[in-house]
């Protein structure tokens, strides 16, 4: 059964690759779905859903022109993947250490996918030029060969790669993490814990405007303490925040720009 | 005549979404742009085949632009290929080839910083955000990702399909359009509207999950919104997302072999 399920995961984590800059680029390779999806499959949506969402903010950017990022939905599966297998062997108290230790194996295969991806562009471009007289020949039909060879040659590496991962990697990285001490075990549970903190502040990069700082830091005091005595109706606040923001980003900008026009 | 130009444009259009499949170092999306478009090219040159030899020599070089808004390049290409004389080959090789350089840059510029850097780093905090707000149940995910991939593809397709067709029924327009349209104004709102919902989401990340390190939840959140500011220094100091996350592991498993013994 568990058999079936790693072929499964492969094939299904090698397809969602695709749509993560091959095809389309419609979101449905992120790792806050192909996590959960993962969980679901392995019977834990639950961790899936929660690795998903740490591995999403910090990996967010795709791969733009020749910069190729690590695959964060290779990094969301496997941590996923490998941390249910772990979770059947290890005791309760290390099931943090696990999910830490099972991330840093994820990020290294998301690594190695993306290296994969500059080697499947390599041999694109070798087989343009093999290619090429036909095409200028208007042999249309070898446009669609190239195009059909590029996305196999990326399916099916990635669909061996996961394999080879999770039958080779599983049992190596269990041996070696039952191995490991007391201190390196709460070091990862330690780093699990400031591991969100890493997405979060990787947004605040990447969304840093002088208004939208001091948006931040009155929204993140006033709403810490309003949490702290009163939980309900969060969706309430939620959309209301989203409406202050929209008043502030049209009154700082768009008002202002009218009035000059 | 008009609804078949339409099926012929949607067509490409939907073929677009396999622009990057073939991507390679030398002319990076050549080869998904010209199969893109070449059955418009088969209808344009149906009657010479030299000329579909030409357009296709002009249509395999160097094509690189966002996938989403190339396909305001492929309307104002199959505009030019079939508008602009073909009695002078070289004439109209050059005037197409300068609009195509033309275009290219400015929309791949527009294209990265309004998707990649813009809308779905927002559509993804949103989702993340409701997980964390909420809770990692599989009916808050299926509600928090359908969110996510709502708010990033309405746009994505309304944009895509949008300029497909403008820039081909009135391709001078479309220029006079991306010009007009304040896209720097449209990030800055991005950005703000997204500074608030994670000044939010921070607030409820800090407060609502128990994440069993340190007992007083004031002194965890305090340690974390330090952790917080360091990550968001270094980077901004250009040190790399995955860079900063080994160095939390490192630092992170030293601190252990200091404290537990």
């Amino acid at each position: 059964m568990e058999t079936e399920k790693i072929i499964l995961i492969s094939f299904l984590g090698a397809f969602l690759e695709l749509d993560g800059f091959f095809i389309g680029m419609t979101l449905l390779s992120q790792p806050i779905i192909s996590g959960a999806l993962a969980g679901l499959l392995f019977n834990n949506v639950t961790a899936g859903i929660f690795i998903g969402t740490i591995v999403q903010l910090i990996w967010i950017l795709p791969p733009v022109g020749a910069f190729v990022p690590p695959s964060s939905s290779a990094i969301a599966m496997v941590t996923t993947v490998m941390t249910l297998f772990f979770y059947n062997i290890v005791p309760e108290a290390d099931k943090n250490s696990v999910m830490m230790f099972c991330l840093i194996i994820g990020v290294a295969f998301g690594y190695f996918v993306g290296q994969m991806d500059i080697w499947n562009r390599r041999l694109n471009t070798v087989i343009m030029h093999t290619f090429e007289n036909k095409i200028q020949q208007g042999k249309v039909f070898y446009l669609y060969l190239i195009q059909l060879f590029s996305f196999l040659a990326k399916y099916v590496r990635d669909v061996i790669g996961y394999m080879a991962l999770f039958i080779l990697g599983i049992p190596l990285s269990i041996t070696i993490f039952l191995t490991l001490p007391s201190q390196i075990l709460f070091g990862l549970k330690l780093a699990l814990w400031i591991v969100p903190m890493i997405g979060l502040a990787n947004i605040f990069c990447l969304f840093q405007t002088r208004i939208g700082s001091i948006l931040h830091g009155v929204t993140l005091f006033i709403f810490y303490f309003v949490f702290m005595f009163y939980k309900q109706n969060i969706a309430y606040f939620f959309m209301l925040i989203i409406l202050v923001a929209i008043l502030l980003a049209y009154d700082s900008i768009w008002k202002e720009r009218r009035v000059k026009n | 005549m008009k609804a078949g130009k339409y099926a012929e444009l949607l067509w490409a259009g939907i073929k677009l979404n396999f622009l990057q499949t073939s991507w390679n170092f030398e002319r990076l999306q050549n080869i998904g742009f010209l199969s893109s478009f070449i059955h418009i090219l088969k209808r344009i040159y149906k009657n010479s085949k030299e000329n579909f030899l030409l357009a296709i020599k002009r249509h395999v070089g160097f094509f690189n632009t966002h996938i989403f808004f190339a396909s305001a390049v492929l309307g104002v290409m199959t505009k030019l290929e079939e508008e602009i004389s073909d009695d002078n080959p070289e004439a109209k090789e050059k005037e197409i080839e300068g609009i195509k350089t033309g275009i290219m840059g400015p929309l791949a510029a527009i294209g990265d910083s309004l998707f990649w850097s813009g809308i779905k780093p927002l559509s993804l905090l949103i989702g993340v955000g409701i997980i964390w707000l909420y809770s990692y149940d599989i009916k808050v995910w299926l509600i928090a990702s359908i969110i996510s991939v709502l708010i990033y593809n309405v746009p994505r397709v309304l944009i895509k399909y949008y300029l497909l067709f403008k820039s081909y029924f009135q391709y001078k327009e479309v220029f006079l359009l991306i010009q007009k349209i304040r896209f720097q104004d449209i990030m800055k709102s991005i950005k703000i509207i997204g500074m608030g919902i994670l000044g939010f989401v921070t607030a409820g990340y800090l407060n609502f999950k128990d994440k069993g390190i340190i007992s007083n939840k004031i002194f965890e959140s305090f340690v974390l919104i330090l952790f917080f500011v360091f990550i968001v220094r270094a980077l901004k100091s250009k040190i790399s997302v995955s860079t900063v996350f080994l160095s939390v592991i490192i630092g992170s498993i030293i601190f252990s072999y200091i404290i537990v013994r």
